[in-house]
């Protein structure tokens, strides 16, 4: 291992007891690539959204192990966003 | 006699929360019953139901003065799962398998939850009306689409899954409808093919497929998390009524035959695969 890697490592994950190691979390938003053929066209193209014409998108869980992103969930993008708001509108009304 | 498969979706925005309140028809669908002038035969059934709430669980009734009783009806609960990270439980099938609930001519049905303020919900159900006058819907039953799948065609076998991607409108409403062959389009022109079920890659509360064959009259398909639910969804339901529930499409209709969807939480882009068997002959049903 190089010491590029064993420095990740060590920044990556804390040790707070001999029975316990933690690692890092991430919830990033990233398009999910997905394409399709459109017939019209005569070609694949990426898959947007009806309506918004946005690329399709999900949250990605990610836990960074021994320097590595590994994938622990996938969230869809539309219904997250969709509790978002009304969780934003709740907030409010409570404020009023 | 002119069967007639078809749904209706119910949807509110940002709920009260708190007590039952109702929601409202989504666009081109009705809660009343189509009048039969026959008011003590079932004009119909109900065959199945579902439901979805954006973000968390929640009651749902159906109910009428003539189905169930005028409080509360038929009353279920929606169950929210927030460990699964595609659809948090939308949609969940609520009726029982095997039982199909009458409905009467000309009622008004009701539609209502009772669940957290600000969540989005939906509700819809399955209804198969016997004998709709003026319907023209092509409904084939499960016996004669097993023989033509196990046949084959000139020594083919000729079950396809063609992909369409659908998107739920964004406001709990049906969304943008997409023509059956907008992203593949390898039906085999003058056949017809038996639409058998399909499988989603994400869950949606409900699919439909409106078009020449189904008498422009939305035909439902919730979008189960679980595909062995979806995949033969519709010979199952008409194995289960020994009655004609198998949606026949004549490929001619490709580009007339369209597919929506609808859903409490804007699912975003969706890839549904619709799994259809050519038959041998043309359907005369």
């Amino acid at each position: 291992m190089s010491d590029q890697q064993n420095e990740t490592t060590t920044r990556s994950r804390s040790r707070k007891s001999d029975e316990e190691v933690t690692f890092p979390l991430r919830l990033v938003k990233v398009e999910t690539g997905e394409t399709h053929w459109d017939t019209a066209q005569g070609r694949w193209v990426p898959v947007t959204h009806a309506e918004t014409g946005e690329p399709a998108s999900e949250y990605r869980l990610l836990a960074t192990i021994d320097g590595v992103d590994v994938p622990l969930g996938s969230y869809n993008a539309g219904r997250v966003e969709t509790v978002v708001r009304a969780q934003q509108q709740a907030q409010q009304s409570d404020k009023a | 006699m002119a069967a007639l498969l078809t749904c209706v979706n119910a949807f509110k925005q940002s709920l009260t929360g708190g007590s039952f309140e109702a929601l409202a028809a989504a666009t081109r669908d009705s809660l009343q019953v189509v009048s039969t002038g026959e008011p003590n035969t079932p004009a119909g059934w109900i065959e199945e139901t579902w439901a979805g709430n954006s973000a968390s669980k929640m009651e749902w009734s159906i109910f009428s003065q003539r189905f169930g009783d005028n409080q509360n009806g038929l009353r279920g609960q929606q169950m929210f799962n927030p460990t699964l990270s595609g659809a948090d439980g939308v949609p969940q099938l609520g009726f029982p398998r095997t039982v199909d609930v009458p409905v009467w001519s000309a009622d008004t049905l009701n539609v209502q939850v009772n669940g957290t303020a600000s969540d989005n919900a939906n509700v819809g159900f399955q209804i198969y009306y016997q004998n709709f006058q003026g319907s023209e819907q092509r409904l084939a039953p499960y016996s004669l689409v097993e023989n033509a799948i196990k046949s084959g065609i000139s020594g083919n076998s000729r079950v396809l899954g063609i992909e369409v991607t659908v998107t739920p409108g964004t406001t709990g409403n049906y969304g943008t409808a997409v023509a059956l062959n907008a992203n593949d389009d390898r039906l085999q022109a003058d056949y017809d093919y038996a639409l058998l079920g399909y499988t989603s890659n994400a869950p949606v509360m409900c699919f439909g497929i409106v078009g020449p064959d189904t008498g422009q009259y939305r035909i439902p398909m919730p979008g189960h998390w679980d595909a062995r639910h979806t995949a033969d969804w519709f010979l199952q339901s008409s194995r289960w009524r020994m009655s004609p529930r198998v949606p026949i499409i004549n490929a001619n209709n490709k580009g007339q035959t369209f597919i929506d969807g609808i859903d409490p939480a804007n699912p975003g882009a969706t890839k549904l695969s619709l799994y259809f068997a050519q038959l041998p002959n043309k359907f005369n049903g």
